[in-house]
């Protein structure tokens, strides 16, 4: 079922690490926040490609901070409320087959609040979504059992990818989704679980992180390439 | 020191959200009901309930739209900084609630949960309150002198003072025409009259419309841009707590390049990727222009001003218009060599013990609070205005601080207050002649400066002190003593 296009611990690799150099902040230990106006230095023979994925979830279960260590920038630990729409623009590098692209990953993030009393956010934000991260919390199992109604709500119309993310995943305490359950998911709805960790270490987190950026990615390039054959036999 | 708001619905007394700031406790719960009671019982007797001080503890209540009592409780603060304060906290609460939802409350929980987006704001307004409150991480910068936790705190966010309550903060630099053109054009494309160009959370140059925008309204919302979580680009809805109280605007903003971002307040349209798009267009051949001009940071002035080795920070202020220039790191190197800041103070011939930047804001800061928005700044409260010119007259014009470690100057020359920190070895006397001599130089910083108003401030300026100068020079031929021994001609 999850066939494996993308190059898993090619980040960990010599070329990979080469090549991840220069997404790195020279002044924090984090990866680095690229504006509008720039990318990564990277030879031009590096296609990119970009993609819209919208996250979702309930209220409160982490999706600004996922959006954060998926971008290997620092978050502000304590909670607040996102006010309307946040875009965030994550460069990952990513090996398929021997070719190396860059992948220009666009989250679009929105409070639970402003969605309600303005109509715009959600629109703007469902508008073209290549794919749709669903985030729960494993701490929370209303969390986990509201995901197969959002994802149904929200992928009307144009079949955009679906990931699903746990957030404050831990092997020593206990949870209040099992993997069980998961693994139950995984199956019905034919969508990854990923899984996340609460802990805070910052050290080497670009590895730690690299799993699920890879998972993301692969499933945006099977789901162009599925589209392209269906083009190539309609035609 | 610690600070509490409390924030309590007039109607039916139920708390919509307390926060804290410092060490202390939190506010038990029968303190805020009594705090509340003792409110309400004075309105019921017709009495307004104002404010009052426990020997450490200052509490000011304060009622707005008739439907939200707030109440401030601070140790060692004046009565009219808290006032200040809790406006400033209701109007973040008209940003990003709007007036109607704030007037007629239907729903408390509602309310309560609306009101989340604005804790941010409320927390950095507090944080403001005092130097000695700056969030726990600067505080920690402070007490451990190690060379890493410097370039994590410093290099990595350059603290945005940001909440000298009222007033929006500046940067200055010579480009600010060229840049102008691009920032005009972006507002055009957005079908907008307000722009404005960010560096650091600092304003370099924005439409006249932005300018004419209430000064607190321009902090506001260049303020929730830097207290939100770091991200490309945002579009937040938001009302203008004194120009659109009930009508919500789109405030869009742009990351360009790591630090230099773009604001802009629109209608429904156009939407976020096509406004990304439209900056993309405006701004795609300035980027090394822009990335050049995050380097001014922290000093926040032209590089190609040297000001005295003495001079360790300075404030200045306009209070006609609302900003100020905030610079803790006056004789510093620029930016890229950051990291290396405290050896370049000694080659620099900075004394050795010169105190830690972000102990230099902190003192700046303390110092505006304490001495220079009660002294010198008194002459704009409104029962003083009233009394005419002779109030305005006799409000004092300087003020002196003199530590163990360090001494500040405060002077205030119109709706100009400048303020300076040197080191404590600068003899008192000589800190007028710095402060005099450093307005001059502030005046050629603001050669640049392309509003008139301001222009004509600073020329006013630098005549008085001209003036204060001949006179230094005519009292001291009055009182000239003698020449010494040793400087005596020989011969």
């Amino acid at each position: 079922m999850f066939n494996s296009v993308v190059f898993r611990d090619w980040q960990s690799t010599a070329e990979g690490e080469t090549v991840l150099q220069h997404f790195y902040d020279p002044h924090s230990s984090g990866r680095k926040l690229f504006g509008i106006l720039e990318r990564p230095t990277l030879p031009s023979s590096i296609e990119e490609v970009s993609y819209k994925l919208f996250v979702a979830g309930k209220v409160g279960v982490g999706k600004t901070t996922t959006i954060a260590r998926l971008a290997g920038i620092q978050c502000t630990s304590n909670y607040t409320e996102t006010p309307g729409i946040r875009k965030t623009n994550v460069y990952w590098p990513v090996k398929i087959w021997d070719k190396t692209i860059l992948f220009k990953l666009q989250f679009w993030d929105a409070g639970e609040n402003s969605m309600r009393k303005y109509s715009h956010v959600l629109t703007s934000c469902k508008e073209k979504a290549d794919a749709i991260l669903l985030v729960f919390s494993y701490t929370d199992a209303a969390s986990f059992h509201e995901i197969p109604q959002l994802m149904s709500k929200l992928s009307q119309g144009h079949h955009p990818a679906k990931i699903v993310i746990g957030t404050r995943y831990s092997s020593t305490n206990s949870l209040d989704v099992s993997n069980a359950q998961t693994k139950e998911f995984e199956l019905k709805w034919k969508a990854r679980v990923l899984r996340m960790n609460s802990s805070l270490n910052e050290r080497n987190e670009v590895h730690k992180i690299s799993p699920i950026m890879n998972v993301i990615c692969e499933q945006l390039w099977i789901r162009d390439q599925d589209y392209l054959l269906k083009q190539g036999l309609n035609s | 020191m610690t600070v509490h708001i409390l924030c309590i619905t007039s109607a039916g007394g139920l708390p919509l959200f307390t926060r804290k700031r410092g060490d202390g406790e939190v506010l038990p719960f029968s303190i805020v009901a009594s705090l509340n009671g003792v409110h309400m019982f004075c309105k019921s007797q017709n009495v307004i309930l104002k404010s009052t001080s426990t020997p450490d503890t200052t509490f000011v209540w304060e009622e707005f739209e008739g439907s939200i009592i707030l109440v401030a409780a601070a140790s060692c603060s004046n009565e009219a900084t808290l006032r200040k304060l809790l406006n400033a906290v209701f109007n973040a609460m008209l940003l990003m609630v709007g007036v109607d939802d704030i007037r007629n409350i239907r729903n408390p929980d509602r309310l309560k949960r609306e009101l989340r987006v604005c804790y941010p704001l409320i927390d950095k307004f507090m944080d403001g309150m005092d130097g000695s409150t700056v969030s726990n991480s600067s505080a920690s910068a402070l007490t451990t002198r190690g060379k890493k936790s410097n370039i994590n705190s410093e290099t990595a966010e350059y603290p945005c003072c940001g909440n000298l309550i009222g007033m929006s903060e500046t940067i200055l630099s010579y480009e600010s025409n060229d840049l102008m053109a691009c920032l005009d054009a972006y507002a055009d494309c957005l079908n907008s009259q307000f722009a404005c160009l960010l560096v650091y959370g600092r304003e370099l140059v924005s439409t006249p419309a932005w300018t004419d925008l209430h000064p607190l309204e321009r902090q506001l919302l260049t303020l929730l841009t830097v207290v939100s979580s770091p991200s490309t680009s945002s579009d937040t809805p938001i009302f203008l707590p004194f120009k659109s109280p009930s009508i919500p605007f789109r405030l869009i903003w742009v990351l360009l390049v790591p630090g230099v971002s773009i604001l802009g307040l629109c209608g429904p349209t156009p939407s976020l990727s096509e406004a990304e798009h439209l900056a993309l267009q405006c701004w795609g051949s300035s980027a090394d222009h822009l990335r050049s001009i995050t380097q001014l940071a922290p000093r926040n002035f032209p590089h190609s001003i040297q000001l005295d080795s003495n001079v360790l920070g300075f404030l200045l202020i306009n209070t006609d218009v609302g900003k100020y220039v905030l610079s803790y790191a006056a004789n510093d190197k620029p930016v890229w060599q950051g990291a290396e800041r405290t050896d370049n103070n000694t080659e620099l011939g900075n004394p050795v013990n010169a105190p830690s930047s972000r102990h230099r804001l902190q003192v700046l800061q303390t110092f505006y609070h304490q001495a220079v928005e009660p002294l010198l700044l008194a002459a704009d409260t409104p029962n003083k205005k009233e009394k005419g010119d002779i109030a305005k007259e006799s409000s004092p014009l300087e003020s002196y601080w003199c530590s163990e470690y360090h001494k500040c100057h405060g002077i205030r020359r119109n709706a100009n207050v400048l303020c300076v920190l040197y080191p404590s070895s600068v003899p008192t006397h000589t800190m007028r002649m710095y402060a005099l001599r450093k307005v001059k130089d502030e005046f050629r910083v603001n050669k640049c400066e392309t509003d008139p108003k301001k222009i004509e401030a600073f020329v006013s300026l630098g005549k008085e002190n001209l003036n204060s100068i001949r006179r230094q020079v005519i009292v001291a031929n009055l009182y000239r003593a003698d020449n010494l021994v040793i400087e005596k001609k020989i011969g």
